[in-house]
């Protein structure tokens, strides 16, 4: 099953720049990443190599089956996103950490 | 307009399939798994990182001859023609040869010539140009005592292959296959399915290390924490419980083994209660894992590098197949066999056949390539003038073996140290010419180490992906060129196939046959789990030797109980340092690509468990010195909670000097195999294995 | 084969938070040349918010310290040199002096204020000064928060309120195996206080927060979550449907969280949307707010707007926090744009009277103003250093420098109790020993006096 991306993530686009199949979203290069919470691993191109897991500052990336349960849901998110990928991303503007 | 080329990836045993893009003016764009390949399998990162390694701007691209003394840290070299650089290394070897003889030259093979099916064949036919018998490669850091169990038992190289497509129940030894894709055993990478499947299917892993690895997860079975190096003693407590449970197969011991009752024997001295102390697991879960075995319609074992680096590696994978075979699981569907596959013949490998007189005395090994002198002399040999030049193919030896200051100060002694390689690596960085090879992109090859490892038996054809840049050259046209200056070799190939071909010919085929199918993938049908006791038992008497008389005479036995009296009486906060894989490092190889080497992965942490790190008011990124009677190098600590207690792990391949390796050198880390038991005594008889891993080690705060 | 290399590149990074290590960590990829970086922090200690301002609840986010800051600044190319306030006795003039490049990566030291009347009454503060307080920043260890009342009230509904609003709701014993300070341990088990109410200018469908830190508040089973004036009118429904991927997520997750049934629950966090503060009530001390409600006026999510209902409430508390953002400072005698509270800068190239600075960077909030989350910084690095590393292949840096060890003499001349790397790592490790004991990651030192001890830096 695919990696997923929880709630820690801080979008250091760690993961992006070892994952070789370039399942990983939002790029730096494109402005959605401007206004992103975090990054979205594409479940259907993600090749469970684990490169990312490690390579996550925060430690947010895990294996789909092996989600601490208060993150199961971010399965979905993950995949969520990239069903929704073509729609614009609103502008968040306000600080966040 | 963008070609797609189907290849495959050399740098582990799985050998996934690969498809290449490769645009209008010959540069490849992108590496991705082949998903249409009928093995199936889907790469991993490492693998599809190696386009970086292709592209890398620090790479070799033309000979090289050293202007400065070798003593310098960092060479001063000077480009020349191949036909200086192979007329100037013939002319040298040759002289040395005429006045030391043969032996005076040593070869090295590191372990990407593995993965290199004409590299290897001429590796191994190049020595036998030159005559020398001074033959090294990393498999002593790795794996010789493998193949040396297995000659010891049968008679033949035929290390066995679990059965784990349809197994019911897998001990798995020193091994994380999840992140290292298994060792001596070649599936295309499957992201651990395999492993999650034997859960699935109702059955069990039990993984033996001493940390819980990424391998062992809910979805495929826990672990039993093990003390480093205490591998051997579980096994022979497993033997032992499944002999006196009455569980082993008497009618196929009677059938095909000899010496049994001496093998229960040995094991009997190890009773799980006697073992526990220093297995550090309580007899009741080696008397589990024993009736787990038992129970199991079709049980197996998996042992790697973890325990071969252990110092009793040979003792350990003879116990393994012996478990194996005394329950009737050898050459059975989810046991142990020994899968078909291109050239599915085994010759007799008599133990020790090679001998080698020198200054430490008569050195004996067991073949060639694969179990070839202990690197462990490799210094003191140099040392004593029985070396005189080094050829290193594919190797970093400086890095990757033990005492790495010891060998550099050794090495700007050799008269001459001559590099193949793709990258000017630590060992290439002391050499005298560094000759630039082809990676993997750029040169035809097939997955020749594969056979007979292979749960699905194929071969794989590859045509090269791209052409060559720059002056670089195939291994095998390297060597054949210079051995033909030295007059060595007089041999017509023009292509390098020769060897190959011999092989593929026994099963009536040839590269054009391979190039002419869908992925140039030829695919064995199976044959039965069985007939290794028919291909594999090359003993005079045709049997399983349960109790090797090599192994006997070689005191091996009286070893293993004197250690287990030693590993008794160590006090209770001993540590022991054990090799750790991670994503970012394979050997040494990947050392130079920039997003392997950021962060965390800039450096080699010590991880420690954090009560170790508790009694030694260590912190967690505390600077640390680690050190033992052999060296001693700093680092900083990662507090890691899937060691257990008493064990701490770092990552070989790190290390400096390599500043031509400008991402490497930036960020060297620390070298754990500065650390290594570097002394003769402490190499395992007759695998000649360095003690690399579970070997003690003091930590202490500095700063 | 040998080539002639230049000589290191001698950059200075101002601020040692996440913006300025990015920046370290962009420098230190570079392969074609060598770049020595040297690290200014006014604090004794580095790291910035991800130390003083990620909430303690959230250890995972911190671990980029030692996943990744740390291993910059233990590389060999890089000297910290924290208790470095720039200014006095060492001021940017100097440092244009010194190195090749200075990276300014200072942060946003202040925050808006509300600009209504008695926003300086004693009860009424920012958010940024209770968080750097719990997470034991020194500039803050001496405030004192009186949490006696029984409601305090936050205004704005980014992360950072929700923080707060967690901070203070949340059950002690989660907190005690943090890294909170001590004495907001101390103060927080004295609180008094039983709700948060988040004053929310604009709608539910507009919150500033992100999804992870709202769902966060599903996961407490003592606090109920509540929202006011989270309904739309009829014609006004079809909006939420409308709206982008992440906001709709968001308002699924407001529902869901008022839809949770809680037994007794202990506190809770109220979400009044369409309300601003008008007034904050009291003598000396504040006593409680004028509340202003507001309509949603608009048809599409991208004509949203809000208009003042003219009618007003009041609502009781003893604390206010101030939370609609942070807001830089100047800096010395560079440029300062008042407006934004950044420096202005051309893709981080500092500009004065629209002129570039040569060899003077910004990155971080100083430059694009505080937004984004921690990694946003490492892309906001990369645009600076990428123009740093331009400028220099196109000649236009200086190249007349200060060998690192007269810089580092100059520094200790000039500024007392200098606290190295390694002073640093003294300060880190007596912390997570102190930690260990307690079964927490860490205990901070929270005054500049205990952490100069720690560091073994003579005052």
């Amino acid at each position: 099953m695919p990696y997923v991306i929880t709630s820690p993530c801080v979008a250091d686009y760690s993961c992006l720049e070892i994952c070789p199949v370039d399942c990983i979203s939002p790029n730096p290069d494109d402005d959605a990443f401007d206004h992103a919470e975090q990054l979205y691993i594409d479940p259907d191109r993600c090749i469970d190599c684990a490169a990312c897991v490690d390579a996550c500052p925060v430690n947010a990336i895990y294996k789909q089956e092996l989600l601490p349960p208060r993150w199961t849901h971010y399965a979905e998110v993950n995949r969520d996103y990239f069903r929704n990928a073509e729609k614009r991303i609103a502008v968040v503007q306000e600080t966040s950490l | 307009m963008t070609k797609q080329v189907k290849t495959f990836c050399r740098i582990c045993d799985p050998a996934c399939p690969l498809t290449a893009s490769v645009d209008d003016s010959g540069s490849i764009t992108q590496l991705e798994p082949d998903r249409e390949h009928p093995v199936g399998g889907i790469a991993c990162h490492k693998g599809l990182s190696y386009l970086d390694l292709h592209r890398d701007q620090d790479r070799l691209n033309a000979p090289l001859r050293r202007e400065n003394a070798k003593g310098d840290a960092a060479g001063i070299f000077e480009e020349v023609s191949w036909d200086t650089a192979t007329r100037e290394c013939a002319e040298r070897l040759r002289a040395i040869i005429s006045e030391h003889g043969p032996n005076a030259v040593a070869i090295y093979s590191g372990n990407p010539g593995v993965y290199n099916a004409r590299g290897m064949t001429y590796g191994g036919a190049f020595s036998k140009m030159l005559g020398t018998s001074m033959m090294f490669s990393a498999n002593t850091q790795d794996m010789s005592n493998r193949m040396v169990a297995a000659a010891g038992l049968y008679g033949s190289l035929s290390i066995m292959t679990p059965d784990l497509v349809n197994t019911d129940y897998l001990i798995c030894m020193g091994s994380n296959p999840r992140v290292s894709k298994w060792t001596v055993f070649s599936t295309p990478n499957d992201s651990g399915r395999t492993m999650e499947a034997v859960k699935q299917r109702g059955g069990k892993i039990c993984f033996v290390n001493p940390r819980v690895t990424e391998s062992s997860t809910p979805e495929t079975g826990e672990t039993l924490l093990i003390k480093p190096g205490a591998d051997v003693y579980f096994l022979a407590a497993v033997l032992h419980e499944l002999n006196v449970t009455g569980a082993l197969d008497q009618e196929v011991i009677a059938r095909w083994g000899v010496g049994m009752e001496e093998a229960l024997a040995f094991a009997s001295q190890y009773p799980a209660e006697r073992v526990q102390g220093v297995t550090g697991i309580a007899a009741s879960e080696i008397k589990a894992v024993a009736a787990d075995f038992r129970a199991a319609g079709a049980a197996t074992i998996y042992v790697s590098v973890g325990v071969n680096q252990g110092r009793q590696g040979l003792l350990a994978a003879w116990l393994a197949d012996l478990i194996v075979f005394a329950t009737g699981n050898l050459g059975k569907r989810g046991g142990m066999y020994k899968p078909t596959g291109l050239a599915d013949f085994y010759p007799p490998m008599p133990i020790d056949s090679i001998s080698v007189d020198t200054s430490l005395g008569e050195l004996r090994y067991t073949m060639g390539g694969p179990a070839p002198l202990p690197t462990i002399a490799l210094a003191e040999l140099i040392n004593n003038g029985d070396i005189k030049a080094l050829v290193s193919l594919a190797g970093n030896p400086l890095l990757s073996a033990a005492g790495e200051d010891q060998l550099r100060e050794a090495f700007s002694k050799l008269e001459l140290l001559i590099a193949v390689d793709i990258q000017r690596n630590a060992t290439a960085e002391a050499s005298d010419y560094v000759l630039p090879a082809t990676d993997f992109l750029e040169r035809a090859d097939i997955n020749f180490v594969a056979k007979g490892l292979q749960p699905i038996p194929y071969v794989q054809y590859t045509d090269p992906v791209v052409q060559p840049a720059h002056e670089r050259r195939d291994d095998w046209r390297i060597l054949t060129d210079i051995a033909r200056e030295m007059g060595a070799y007089q041999g017509e190939d023009p292509d390098g196939w020769g060897i190959v071909n011999q092989m593929l010919a026994m099963d009536e085929l040839s590269i054009d046959d391979l190039k002419a199918m869908p992925h140039q993938t030829k695919i064995f049908e199976n044959t039965p789990h069985d007939d290794l006791f028919k291909k594999c038992l090359k003993h005079a008497d045709g049997k399983v030797h349960c109790f090797p008389p090599e192994f006997v005479g070689a005191g091996i036995f009286e070893r293993s109980e004197a250690i287990f009296q030693e590993l008794d009486l160590e006090p209770d906060n001993a540590l022991k340092m054990i090799s750790m894989r991670t994503a970012y490092m394979h050997n040494s190889w990947m050392s130079n690509l920039k997003k392997f080497r950021r962060g965390a992965q800039s450096t080699n942490p010590l991880h420690l468990n954090p009560g170790d790190a508790a009694q030694r008011e260590v912190a967690d990124g505390d600077k640390v010195r680690v050190f033992n009677q052999y060296g001693s190098i700093e680092t900083r600590v990662r507090l890691d909670e899937s060691l257990r207690p008493g064990a701490v792990a770092m990552t070989h391949g790190y290390g400096g000097g390599r500043g031509a390796m400008r991402i490497a050198e930036a960020n060297p880390g620390a070298n754990p195999n500065k650390l290594v038991p570097n002394t003769m005594d402490t190499v395992e008889p007759l695998s000649n294995m360095s003690w690399i891993g579970a070997y003690p080690v003091e930590v202490e705060k500095v700063g | 084969m040998t080539t002639q290399k230049r000589p290191a590149l001698r950059v200075a990074v101002v601020g040692a938070g996440p913006a300025g290590l990015y920046a370290v960590g962009q420098l230190l990829d570079q392969v074609d040349v060598d770049v020595d970086v040297d690290v200014l922090e006014r604090l004794p200690t580095p790291h910035g918010l991800v130390r003083a301002g990620v909430a303690p609840d959230h250890p995972l986010k911190k671990r980029v310290i030692d996943n990744m800051f740390e291993f910059y600044l233990d590389h060999p190319r890089v000297r910290f040199f924290g208790n470095v306030e720039l200014g006095d006795r060492v001021v940017p003039a100097d440092l244009a002096l010194w190195y090749d490049a200075v990276i300014y990566a200072v942060g946003a030291s202040d925050d808006r204020k509300l600009g209504i009347p008695g926003e300086d009454l004693v009860g009424s503060y920012a958010a940024r000064e209770f968080v750097a307080w719990y997470n034991g920043h020194p500039d803050f260890s001496d405030r004192q928060f009186d949490l006696s009342s029984e409601r305090a009230v936050i205004v704005g509904t980014g992360n950072v309120a929700l923080d707060v609003a967690r901070i203070l709701t949340c059950d002690l014993e989660v907190l005690r195996q943090t890294e909170i300070a001590d004495y907001a341990l101390d103060t927080l088990s004295r609180s008094k206080i039983k709700e948060v109410l988040i004053l929310a200018r604009r709608s539910h469908m507009q919150g500033a927060f992100n999804n992870p830190e709202l769902e966060e508040l599903g996961e407490s089973s003592t606090v109920a979550v509540e929202l006011r004036n989270a309904t739309l009118t009829p014609e006004q429904q079809c909006l939420e449907q409308q709206l982008d991927w992440i906001d709709r997520r968001k308002v699924a997750t407001l529902k869901k969280l008022q839809q949770r049934q809680l037994e007794n629950p202990e506190k809770r966090i109220v979400f009044q949307f369409l309300t601003s503060p008008e007034r904050i009530l009291g003598d000396e001390r504040v006593a409680g707010v004028s509340l202003q409600s507001n309509r949603l006026v608009g048809d599409s999510p991208d004509t949203l707007a809000i208009e003042g209902t003219g009618e007003t409430t009041e609502v009781a508390t003893g604390l206010v926090f101030r939370s609609i953002g942070y807001r830089g400072n100047a800096l010395a005698d560079l440029p300062f744009y008042d407006s934004t509270g950044t420096i202005p800068n051309a893709l981080g190239r500092v500009l004065q009277h629209n002129e570039i600075l040569p060899g003077v960077y910004v990155t971080g909030w100083i430059k694009r103003g505080p937004s984004g989350v921690i990694g946003s910084n490492k892309k906001c690095a990369r645009e600076t250093t990428s123009c740093l590393l331009e400028d220099l292949a196109a000649g236009r840096l200086k190249g007349d420098v200060l060998s690192p060890v007269a810089v580092e003499a100059e520094l200790r001349q000039r500024c007392k109790a200098l606290v190295t790397q390694s002073d640093w790592h003294r300060i880190d490790s007596a912390e997570r020993l102190a930690g260990t004991a307690q079964s927490r990651p860490r205990v901070k030192f929270t005054d500049r006096a205990s952490l100069l001890l720690a560091a073994g830096v003579p005052e």
